[in-house]
């Protein structure tokens, strides 16, 4: 009888109270899923992931690590996920008005501003490289370069980097009133409709494939997936690939990867002070992102005769169309008829370009 | 007696609750100790990477920009045409 109830209940005595807080982990982010409505494509399964791979001689760590060396390690989801993406942003509203994109490219500094702070509290290049990239706000970025440069804090780097992409209406908001006067708030800014041609809208993924690859080699996989994605959408002859893409696909990599992130969440990797600090540092990211983007609008108002709202800086993260929405709506909350919408969505789609050539420059610096 | 009960299993959880965070504690400020310092010369050479990074970024949203302006400018002369 005891020997039965050995072979039963003897996996309990493998439990450590490591394990025991990671399933606590699990459920936080299964209930932001649910309950929140918080990215559930993602934390949900990084969620349960997390529970199963912190079970006492889990089964399930060697499926999973079999499907991390399949799609993760070699970067192969990220990029068939961005393929996706890109077929579905409409970048109609930045070729509308290009110089939009230029707050996107303002809107990377706390990128750049985390790879300082993250060196200057004793992490690594590599490891402040990649946990500088939460601040891409772009899932699949951040695990291409994270995984590229071999960073060892790819879970807590995936975690840090979907929470904040959820928490973007509550982390922008404060920040860009902090930096942002009541009249400043209140500008409008007319939009002007121009007729984007079809060969403008075709010719734009491959030329922007083709620059960004000359300049930054290392991006050429991420930007260019992008925009295959993006031209599938684009060229008009394909429209049952777009879908594909841009549905079956993005669900089922979508599926495989929170699952497979959750190999780097097993309780002796995941559950360090590290962890804490890289969520501290994501914080970071994404709130200098916003204040660069703003800032960067005051500072051409300086200059420009047709005001900028400065709120719509704030929407250069790659975190679409969340951001894009949230400034909207402060818009509308201090002025009911002030239609903010269109600058902010063409804005925060510059801003997935933006990331990705951020994210390309980390790689062509640190990677060799 | 239900009372008791219920203030002992309570006492019981928060000790058995602090007694993980408290050695994850200890370890935290160990591993603090040994691990994390402000490295300050570190964190003045990485601002080039901040410098280079920005300015890569801005020169290369300004190239996109100048081919969208240039290929807006071809694509509708010649839908006019």
């Amino acid at each position: 009888m005891g020997e039965f109830f050995q072979s039963l209940l003897g996996n309990v005595t493998n439990l450590t109270w490591q394990m025991v807080v990671m399933w606590c982990v699990g459920g936080l982010l299964i209930y932001l899923a649910i309950k929140k409505d918080m990215e559930p494509s993602l934390l949900l399964p990084m969620g349960f992931g997390a529970i199963l791979v912190n079970l006492p001689l889990s089964g399930a760590v060697e499926t999973l690590t079999v499907l991390f060396n399949a799609g993760i390690a070699n970067e192969l989801f990220p990029l068939l996920l961005f393929i996706g993406i890109g077929a579905m942003i409409d970048f109609g509203p930045v070729l509308n008005n290009p110089k939009l994109m230029l707050f996107g490219a303002a809107a990377q500094f706390g990128i750049f501003f985390t790879l300082s702070m993250a060196r200057l509290v004793g992490f690594d290049l590599m490891d402040a490289a990649s946990i500088a990239v939460i601040g891409a706000a772009d899932g699949p970025t951040s695990i291409v370069v994270a995984n590229a440069l071999g960073s060892k804090y790819l879970g807590a780097i995936m975690v840090a980097a979907y929470s904040y992409m959820a928490l973007v209406p509550i982390v922008q908001p404060p920040v860009i009133k902090l930096l942002t006067t009541k009249k400043e708030r209140l500008m409008r800014m007319p939009y002007e409709q121009k007729n984007v041609t079809k060969t403008t809208r075709i010719l734009f993924p491959i030329v922007v494939t083709m620059l960004v690859g000359i300049i930054a080699p290392d991006a050429v996989a991420l930007i260019g997936f992008l925009m295959f994605g993006n031209l599938l959408r684009e060229c008009g002859v394909l429209n049952s690939l777009s879908e594909t893409a841009q549905k079956v696909l993005a669900n089922l990599i979508t599926l495989f990867l929170g699952m497979t992130i959750a190999v780097r969440m097993q309780a002796n990797e995941f559950l360090r002070p590290d962890t804490l600090l890289i969520m501290g540092l994501g914080l970071i990211a994404f709130i200098f992102d916003t204040a660069g983007g703003v800032m960067f609008a005051k500072l051409l108002n300086l200059f420009s005769k047709k005001k900028i709202n400065p709120m719509i800086g704030a929407c250069g993260i790659s975190a679409f169309p969340m951001s894009s929405r949230v400034v909207h709506k402060m818009g509308l909350k201090e002025d009911p008829q002030n239609f903010l919408l269109m600058h902010t969505v063409g804005v925060n789609v510059s801003g997935q370009i933006a990331s990705v050539i951020a994210g390309g420059l980390i790689l062509s610096f640190f990677l060799k | 007696m239900m009372k008791c009960k219920y203030w002992f299993s309570l006492i019981l959880s928060a000790f058995l609750a602090l007694t993980p965070a408290l050695s994850l504690a200890e370890e935290a400020a160990q591993v603090v100790e040994t691990n994390f310092h402000i490295d300050v010369p570190a964190f003045l050479d990485s601002l080039q990477y901040m410098l280079k990074g920005l300015v890569g970024i801005f020169l290369v949203t300004g190239l996109i920009i100048l081919v969208l302006v240039i290929l807006e400018k071809v694509t509708k002369g010649k839908q006019e045409e």
